[in-house]
């Protein structure tokens, strides 16, 4: 069971990356972890860094994947972000963001990508 | 980058000027709000982003934070959206900050961009105009704000008016009120004297109390017109003077009970707090300081229906507006002042079950009952009450009747007459203390302006030793014997005014039973 949902988080993130190249933002960093926690992706375009938290469904839960991404979840996401910026050689940027990407099986191959640019604020 | 736009804040009816500072830098997005903010400027936050994004303004994730100076007063209140939204469309540089510091801005958003009312406009523009600023605030208070002046207020209906007013996209002409006329306009009164049927002794107390500015109670069983009655007093007052209305509408406008159509309180205000009502309720008060009903009848009349119902601590807390004309309200933090120069008007039964002076209905309480009853009004608040009068049942004649009673306007005349003349005698008086009526002289200036002659005094000592009236009510006959002879036009006071005084002591004579 626990493997499952690891696949289908994997699997999740893999087609947040190629969503997201599509639309033109270079990849950073993926699963960047520290231990308060993970960052899912790091991506930069138009001089912005985006921290995206990618959360993946199976369609039949009753639940919206957006819904997970609560407070708690994002001080995590906050707290990683400092961290990163803290650590690595940044890129030259002017803004920052926090993006949430869900996506949700209906079906071999058939998903619904849905892309919240900047979904939450710095949490603390 | 850095904006600072001036906004406002008041405290009691006073107000401050309040600089809403917004920063927005690069760095983890997140929107701050320092400055001692209660939680409604804490949740502007929310209402101005949603009201930024669903007016067209996109703006990029800063970190932005917002600081209300000085920063030492609590800021309360919705108004500080609009210049919060304005700060934040400047920090990020939207809209150039060009002409920014010739204005004050206040305003409460909506989600979707419009602007809701805000409560004192008015004292807001009296701050403006001594300033010499320009003042930006919702339309629906730009009328109200007016009234401070003409040529600085400019009333916007949406957050998208007010920055293409300020961009200079658009022109905009400032609000305009002609004060005189909205004042003349507003100050008719809808009811009248002459609607009470019968009563000409309850009509006659009034005149008295309205003419010397007494404080009154009616006694009398239910359903006799003791309200009717009280409704109708303001009408027979003085007409407000344009002064004395707009010191009036500061409090409301404080208070937020303006209407935004006539915002100007144009005749004497008429308060009937319910008899449940707490005694923050009545001198104002509250963890957000706000105006209470002796502050919103100042200038008019606060009538007390079924007085021994009220709580005891309500009724004392009375003590303080009745004698000095202001409430003072001690906080940790502040010191609040708001002015209440009222006339009071307490209505009550004369026993429990509402019949003892009744003719016609038998009265079903004991003797202790009543007593209780009655106990349940303190001296020190029977004190500061003048005139006491019974107003007996109607006898079906007399509500039958077509005899139209005297109007309004005709009390009134005679009204004036009697304040000038007071206002004529204690106009050399020496001290600090002003006096206007005559129920405002006080042991020593009876002693000056009410002798009698040795026959009144025969009378009185009569009535005294009679009725078993107390030593307090010796003063208050002589200061309603003294209104009485004024509204003769009479310069002294003589034996019949002495004698009608006296009947209006009904709570200082024993109860016979």
């Amino acid at each position: 069971m626990q493997d499952i949902k690891h696949l289908i988080g994997k699997m999740g993130e893999e087609t947040a990356i190629s969503f997201l190249k599509r639309k033109g933002y270079k990849l950073l960093e993926k699963n960047f972890r520290t231990r308060n926690g993970e960052i899912d992706l790091i991506v930069y375009k138009n001089k912005t860094i985006v921290f995206v938290e990618v959360k993946t469904r199976k369609f039949k839960t009753p639940y919206l994947p957006e819904e997970s991404v609560n407070i708690y979840k994002q001080r995590k996401i906050s707290a990683v972000a400092k961290e990163y910026l803290l650590k690595k050689e940044l890129p030259e940027y002017n803004f920052l963001r926090f993006d949430v990407i869900t996506i949700r099986y209906s079906g071999r191959k058939k998903e619904e990508i849905e892309h919240y640019e900047g979904a939450f604020l710095n949490a603390f | 980058m850095l904006s600072k736009i001036l906004s406002a804040g008041i405290i009691g009816i006073e107000p401050y000027l309040v600089e809403v500072e917004v920063d927005a830098v690069r760095g983890l997005p997140s929107f701050t709000t320092v400055g001692l903010p209660d939680n409604a400027v804490k949740e502007s936050k929310d209402r101005v982003q949603s009201a930024l994004k669903n007016s067209g303004y996109l703006l990029p994730p800063q970190k932005i934070t917002v600081n209300l100076a000085p920063a030492d007063i609590k800021k309360e209140g919705a108004s500080y959206d609009l210049p919060i939204a304005i700060g934040m469309l400047v920090a990020t540089g939207k809209v150039s900050a060009g002409k920014l510091d010739k204005f004050v801005i206040l305003g409460e958003l909506a989600l979707d961009g419009t602007l809701r009312p805000i409560k004192g406009a008015l004292v807001v523009s009296d701050l403006a105009k001594k300033l010499g600023l320009s003042l930006i605030l919702p339309f629906k208070n730009s009328h109200e704000a007016a009234i401070a002046g003409s040529g600085f207020v400019y009333g916007f209906n949406t957050l998208r008016e007010v920055v293409d007013f300020l961009e200079g996209r658009t022109e905009v002409s400032p609000a305009q009120v002609d004060v005189e006329k909205l004042f003349e306009k507003e100050s008719k009164w809808s009811i009248d004297f002459s609607d009470v049927k019968g009563q000409e002794h309850a009509k006659r107390a009034l005149e008295i109390a309205a003419a010397g500015g007494h404080n009154m109670l009616m006694i009398g069983p239910p359903g006799t017109g003791k309200t009717m009655l009280a409704r109708r007093l303001p009408t027979i007052l003085p007409k407000m003077t344009l002064e004395e209305a707009l010191e009036t509408t500061r409090i409301h406008s404080v208070a937020g009970v303006l209407r935004s159509k006539n915002p100007i309180v144009a005749v004497r205000p008429f308060r009937a707090p319910h008899h449940t009502i707490s005694d923050a309720g009545l001198t104002g008060g509250g963890q957000i300081p706000k105006p209470g009903e002796v502050s919103l009848a100042h200038n008019g009349v606060l009538f007390l229906d079924e007085l021994p119902e009220f709580r005891r601590n309500v009724l004392e807390v009375l003590r303080q507006p009745l004698e000095d004309g202001f409430v003072v309200l001690s906080r940790a933090k502040t010191t609040i002042t708001y002015p209440s120069r009222f006339m009071l008007v307490a209505a009550m039964n004369p026993c429990p079950c509402g019949h003892y002076t009744d003719p016609y209905n038998p009265c079903t309480c004991t003797p202790l009952a009543i007593q209780r009853y009655r106990s349940k009004i303190s001296g020190p608040l029977l004190d500061r009450i003048d005139i006491h009068i019974d107003v007996p049942s109607l006898r079906y004649e007399e509500l039958a009747s077509k005899k139209e009673g005297e109007s309004s306007e005709k009390i009134r005349e005679r009204v004036d007459r009697a304040r000038k003349i007071q206002v004529e005698r204690f106009k050399n008086l020496k001290g600090k203390r002003k006096i206007y009526c005559n129920a405002q002289m006080e042991t020593k200036e009876i002693k000056v302006f009410c002798q009698i002659d040795d026959e009144s005094e025969n009378l009185l000592r009569v009535a005294m030793e009679k009725f078993g009236l107390s030593a307090r009510a010796y003063d208050k006959i002589l200061k309603i014997s003294r209104t009485i002879a004024d509204l003769e036009g009479s310069p002294e006071i003589k034996p019949y005014h002495i004698a009608e005084a006296i009947q209006y002591r009904t709570l200082d004579r024993n109860i016979d039973l």
